[in-house]
């Protein structure tokens, strides 16, 4: 479904992606780990869109197309879901508000049909239902003063709303305690589906014990070191990243 | 330098011809003298006046303008200024006189007394004329002066104690003229205590030519009284220029609450001065401008502090475009006597472009010691991450920035009396962002 071919990427000149692959088919979960600073967060934003960032080197293949040229908008438009790692918070923009306009700004896209307020309340019930979100959610603006995992859970909540082909989690656990990041991990796997591509990216192996990843890759200084399957992530547990990092230098 | 002085001898001329003639009406040429002698002492005021730095008083100063037209056509429209809120509780201001066969008062109770000063002097007279006297002696603006000055006919409103009016009383003011004017109108409020009411000035121009248009409402607010207060100048002609100014004395335990909604004008400038006097009195001045063009917008403001408990709140909020220009100048004003004082004040703006200009200024005069205060203003532009996560979640760049900008103005526009929709109130159709 993605495939990004030797990906290099660079911001105010400076290199961050140095030739990254990856190849992620519906129905997959993907996990990238690594250290602080390997450029997890940069291929998250570049495959959402991120207009900061230069891409020097190449191509992102998604459902056929190469999006390298796409707006952020476009990209949601045709299935590309980012989970932000810091969500930002808009005061005076209610919560509802946003998710409808943004559900229909999907379906307008499509060229379906936009759903009405009435329609809409429906559907958000449904989804708020199975992701035990709180009623009073929906009176609130944007983001505005919820707790980090509230955020993490509005992010969720989107996601299950605007139903993407692929969702790029970054760090949905970061900032979390473990009673939310278990409740976040149910909302992300209520989601999943056959349908679904999943690329988790985070710095610890704790959010696997609850998301169940059917590949790990582990990235350093902007490109994937080691791929294996969820045994990996319990090898870097215990020996951390640096035997890989010195693996690297060694290469170089 | 000495163009600008012949410039503003030229329009001191100019204002003297301006002056209406003896009426033989005791009480509003007695009113008009005063309101003279005051400008005269106060002078007009010249770009080294601090109050009106930010002002290009040079472009009001050499145009020219005549008294208004009295005779013409009373069959204007004017239904539609009306709003829904107060579509039996209007009073219609044509060139700045009152016309209460043109107006609808059916939904103000009939204890409320509402009336120009020349009718008002037979029951209100000697308590009208203390009232204003005294106003007008610590009247500091010299173009606040220059309306009683230049008083057509003011309009006097008697709230008796413990009447509360229920809808928003609007004052709608038409202008309609074939050639230049000056206008000077003037209102005067008196909220019994206990009383409830709201007023709302709203604009309207049936003409092209220039204006000039030096609006005075003076507000004294008995004890437990509560009065808000909407002005709106949205969708103005380029060529006006509106000098708007508020008074409000506020005692014990009452309540002021100003918005204000504009989308500026050649200028306009929006000038309050308020006397917190009674304990436990609050105030709360609120103001959005959405400017594009050349359109400019300043605000200034007086807070005072004469008595303990009292609180005040200033939000203003300024949007800017193109070309346009925008100011605030704020000061809070906290006597000694005035402890256990709560005082805000903010002044936030957005910068969508980068020819627009917007000058701030708060400002902190403390002399009492148990007082909670701040004052702070921020300049930004649109938050690139914000729109980056809009766009993420299928906003198109353009609707992801008015979204932010619809965000930016819900604070305000929430406490106004009327129902705008956002795109009411940009200056220009929705896309209002290059």
């Amino acid at each position: 479904m993605i495939e990004i071919k030797n990906l290099h990427a660079e911001i105010s000149g400076k290199p961050i992606l140095k030739g990254f692959n990856l190849t992620v088919a519906a129905g997959e979960i993907h996990a990238i780990m690594g250290p602080n600073g390997a450029g997890k967060s940069t291929l998250a934003k570049i495959l959402a869109g991120h207009p900061s960032y230069e891409i020097t080197e190449g191509e992102i293949w998604f459902k056929g197309q190469n999006i390298l040229e796409m707006e952020p908008d476009e990209r949601a438009h045709i299935g590309i879901f980012m989970s932000f790692q810091y969500p930002v918070e808009i005061p005076g923009v209610n919560n509802v508000e946003f998710l409808r306009a943004s559900y229909n700004s999907l379906k307008k896209a499509r060229g379906e049909q936009e759903v009405t307020p009435e329609e809409f309340a429906l559907i958000l019930e449904e989804k708020m239902k199975q992701m035990e979100i709180k009623p009073e959610f929906k009176s609130r603006n944007l983001n505005e003063g919820f707790s980090g995992g509230e955020k993490k859970r509005n992010e969720i909540l989107q996601m299950a709303l605007l139903n993407p082909s692929l969702a790029i989690l970054d760090e949905t656990d970061s900032g979390l305690d473990i009673d939310a990041m278990k409740i976040v991990a149910q909302g992300v796997n209520c989601v999943m589906n056959s349908d679904l591509g999943l690329i988790l990216i985070t710095h610890y192996q704790r959010l696997l014990d609850y998301i169940k990843p059917h590949y790990v890759h582990v990235m350093v200084d902007g490109k994937i070191v080691q791929s294996g399957d969820a045994s990996l992530a319990l090898t870097l547990e215990e020996r951390g990243y640096d035997w890989l990092m010195q693996t690297t230098h060694e290469d170089v | 330098m000495v163009y600008t002085e012949i410039e503003e001898n030229t329009f001191l001329a100019h204002l003297q011809t301006l002056q209406k003639p003896k009426e033989l009406n005791h009480l509003l040429d007695d009113l008009r003298q005063k309101g003279w002698n005051r400008f005269l002492e106060l002078g007009l005021p010249s770009k080294k006046v601090e109050a009106y730095r930010y002002v290009k008083l040079r472009n009001l100063y050499n145009k020219s303008y005549s008294l208004p037209p009295i005779n013409f056509q009373k069959n204007l429209q004017y239904k539609d200024l009306v709003s829904e809120e107060s579509k039996h509780s209007y009073l219609l201001f044509i060139n700045g006189i009152f016309y209460p066969e043109l107006s609808d008062t059916t939904a103000i109770p009939t204890s409320v007394a509402i009336s120009t000063f020349n009718t008002a002097e037979d029951s209100f007279g000697s308590f009208l004329k203390n009232s204003i006297t005294k106003s007008i002696k610590e009247e500091q603006d010299a173009f606040a002066a220059l309306n009683l000055g230049q008083l057509q006919e003011g309009l006097f409103v008697y709230i008796p104690p413990k009447c509360v009016i229920l809808p928003p009383i609007q004052i709608v003011n038409l202008y309609y003229a074939d050639f230049p004017i000056a206008v000077s109108p003037r209102i005067h409020v008196f909220a019994g205590k206990l009383s409830q009411s709201s007023f709302a000035t709203t604009h309207h121009f049936c003409t092209s030519v220039d204006t000039f248009i030096n609006f005075v409402t003076d507000f004294t607010i008995e004890e437990d009284a509560k009065v808000d207060f909407f002005q709106s100048t949205l969708n103005q002609p380029f060529n006006n220029w509106i000098l708007d100014a508020t008074r409000a004395q506020l005692k014990r335990n009452s309540c002021f609450k100003v918005v204000c909604l504009t989308n500026g004008s050649s200028t306009i400038r929006y000038d309050y001065k308020v006397s917190l006097t009674g304990e436990n009195s609050e105030a709360s001045l609120n103001g959005l401008a959405l400017l594009n063009k050349a359109n400019e917008s300043h605000s200034h403001v007086l807070m005072i502090h004469h008595a303990p408990h009292c609180r005040s709140m200033q939000l203003f909020k300024n949007i800017l475009n193109d070309n346009s220009h925008a100011s605030f100048e704020g000061k809070i004003f906290v006597h000694q006597i005035a402890q256990k004082t709560e005082a805000y004040q903010l002044n936030q703006n957005l910068l969508l472009n980068d020819h627009a200009t917007i000058e701030s200024k708060p400002n902190l005069e403390i002399f009492a010691d148990d007082v909670k205060a701040s004052h702070g203003a921020t300049i930004g532009q649109l938050d690139k991450e914000q729109i980056f996560y809009l766009q993420t979640r299928g906003f198109n760049l353009s609707s992801a920035k008015n979204l932010l900008i619809k965000s930016f103005c819900e604070e305000i526009l929430a406490m106004t009396p009327f129902k705008y929709s956002f795109d009411e109130i940009q200056p220009t159709a929705p896309e209002v962002v290059n």
